[in-house]
């Protein structure tokens, strides 16, 4: 039995687009893939106290943190062009080895604190659609802003947690910091974007940050990343635009 | 078209690697399930539930104590009464005054159990006074933020909280006492956890204890139902002297309202805690006492609940105290008893109790 949303005028519009799209993208659709390096990322936690679920603990915590992450990430994905815009998609997954580290402050006689340190490491899949515009230039690779979403899917993590900053020694796989992330939800992220723009390759730097108003006391995540994509444009084949060497 | 193979060819070596490099990754992260929470340490914990005098003489006292003993662990689930300790655990220690002997006699242990409450309404004061003892001494890494949270933690509906904490010109709010929130809780919240973690250094002035208890006796005289109602007093000094209510005004006041008074002594030593009068007065009241370092009594926390409804097995200990003559026994007599669980000396239990002639 069909059902009857398959009828829908807003399902046929997509299909009929889909359709009459394909004589325009087989000309202008590129297909490659992303690398994303993540250099900075801003953490806002919405509150000012941890309290564990692993022991009976809570720890006062600095609501900002700014992290160098060595992260990456990498994709398969596509654009299209059409004059001055350029629509970039792509999907892959990303990780963060080593995880953004937090301080954790618990209190003890005399006003002194305990610290911690915790980081947790994370990676996960997500896709990406970034719509960029390129600027006036007469130079190959051309400059352009890009706004676009990206869409994560619950991530995946572990956390170690330190009484020393450089994890020489740490309680491994814990649950103390965790929790608070609220990775384990689908999130839609905002990107920001600028970056140069050639025929078969790009150079992006993107902001990418979580704003979901509709969960309230959410924390805020930000990543900078550098991005380098690389596609082949199949209108150019035989011009044998790839070059990995 | 031989140009593009060699280049996907060459895509493919160079990114395949990388993600089966990223995938791997991926692999090792992910969930397990999470394990309940754990307090630091799990040693044994005796409570004193209840003293009963059967027969005051000059030279002879026949007498039971109600003693409830925790065994230890560090998790909620694997908390739970000790039921198969032998009687030669219980030890009272005989002594010469003025040459006579003084001396314990076991006659009966029986283990029994309690008719439990239903639910309980109880106001913790905790005593936030620095003069003399201190927590920097006793607690320094703060388990006592652990114990609590963890008695919070595990409430789940069992009964009703409110905090509160006294000290005279320390760090609280309000000189005294201070009493955080207008209503009791019956589940763990963040603003009680809060209000316990900041309490870690408000910490300072002399022990108000006597006016502070006064007055939680008078607000649960006021605000709680008259159905098992307590103010359960995490104790670390005695009262400075200062405060304008005896113990014999606090024990009228809770003996009159139905309102039983816990005593969680935070020091062995006598010179800082008050241990005649307080233990009295929870033995009058129908309270409990339990004695130790913050960390010897963490499993007590988890049972707290179980405490305040009065929902537990014990050891019901009849004994008789003799003297010899021509020494004869002092109307507020009182003594220790020892749990002793193995030849660590280091595990046992102190108890004081009071034998008050009616």
């Amino acid at each position: 039995m069909i059902k009857l949303s398959v009828f829908s005028g807003k399902y046929i519009f997509f299909v009929c687009l889909l359709f009459l799209s394909f004589p325009v993208l087989s000309q202008r659709i590129s297909f490659g893939v992303n690398f994303d390096g993540v250099a900075l990322n801003y953490i806002r936690f919405s509150e000012d106290i941890v309290f564990s679920n692993r022991t009976y603990r809570a720890y006062y915590i600095n609501k900002s943190n700014i992290n160098f992450s060595p992260a990456m990430a990498t994709s398969f994905g596509g654009n299209i062009d059409y004059s001055r815009f350029s629509l970039f998609f792509d999907m892959g997954i990303f990780t963060d080895p080593n995880g953004p580290v937090i301080q954790l402050n618990y209190p003890v006689a005399g006003d002194d604190y305990n610290i911690y340190y915790s980081r947790v490491k994370n990676g996960g899949y997500r896709i990406n659609n970034v719509l960029y515009y390129k600027l006036s230039s007469p130079k190959a690779y051309k400059p352009c802003l890009g706004f676009g979403i990206s869409r994560i899917w619950p991530i995946q993590n572990i956390e170690d947690f330190s009484t020393y900053k450089d994890f020489s020694k740490a309680w491994y796989d814990e649950y103390e910091l965790k929790p608070n992330y609220k990775m384990d939800k689908t999130y839609n992220n905002y990107v920001l974007a600028f970056g140069y723009k050639g025929s078969d390759m790009a150079f992006i730097i993107k902001y990418n940050f979580r704003w979901n108003k509709n969960v309230q006391n959410d924390n805020y995540y930000s990543y900078l990343m550098f991005a380098l994509y690389t596609y082949a444009n199949f209108s150019n084949l035989r011009k044998n635009t790839l070059y990995f060497d | 078209m031989n140009i593009f193979k060699t280049n996907i060819i060459k895509l493919n070596a160079f990114f395949l690697p990388m993600i089966f490099l990223f995938s791997s990754v991926l692999f090792t992260t992910c969930k397990e399930e999470q394990h309940e929470p754990t307090l630091p340490f799990s040693y044994n914990v005796s409570v004193l539930l209840n003293t009963k005098i059967l027969d005051f003489q000059l030279r002879k006292i026949d007498y039971y104590l109600d003693v409830a003993v925790i065994k230890g662990s560090k998790t909620m689930d694997s908390i739970g009464e000790y039921s198969d300790l032998p009687d030669s655990v219980f030890k009272f220690k005989d002594y010469y005054f003025n040459n006579k002997l003084v001396h314990f006699q076991i006659n009966k242990i029986e283990y029994l159990d309690t008719i439990p409450e239903k639910t309980f309404y109880t106001a913790l004061l905790i005593d936030q006074s620095a003069n003399g003892n201190s927590y920097e001494l006793r607690d320094p890494y703060n388990y006592r933020y652990e114990n609590i949270n963890a008695f919070l933690k595990n409430l789940s509906g069992q009964g009703h909280v409110i905090l509160s904490a006294c000290a005279r010109n320390g760090e609280l709010a309000n000189n005294v006492l201070t009493i955080y929130g207008d209503k009791f809780i019956s589940h763990w919240n963040k603003e009680i956890a809060t209000n316990l973690l900041a309490l870690t250094h408000q910490t300072g002035g002399t022990s108000s204890i006597n006016d502070g208890l006064y007055g939680m006796v008078d607000f649960m005289a006021k605000n709680a139902p008259d159905s098992n109602r307590s103010v359960t007093v995490v104790l670390i000094n005695k009262d400075d002297g200062k405060s304008i209510h005896s113990i014999e005004q606090i024990k009228s006041l809770a003996v009159d309202n139905h309102i039983r008074i816990n005593f969680i002594f935070l020091s062995y030593n006598i010179n800082f805690i008050d241990f005649r009068s307080f233990t009295g007065l929870a033995e009058a009241s129908g309270g409990f006492c339990e004695l130790g370092g913050i960390w010897e009594l963490s499993s007590s926390f988890f049972m707290m609940n179980k405490l305040l409804k009065r929902d537990l097995f014990f050891y019901r200990i009849h004994t008789t105290l003799t003297i010899e003559s021509p020494q004869y026994f002092n109307p507020n007599y009182m003594d220790v008893l020892k749990t002793v669980y193995d030849t660590n000396s280091k595990y046992d239990n102190y108890l004081y109790f009071v034998l008050e002639k009616p």
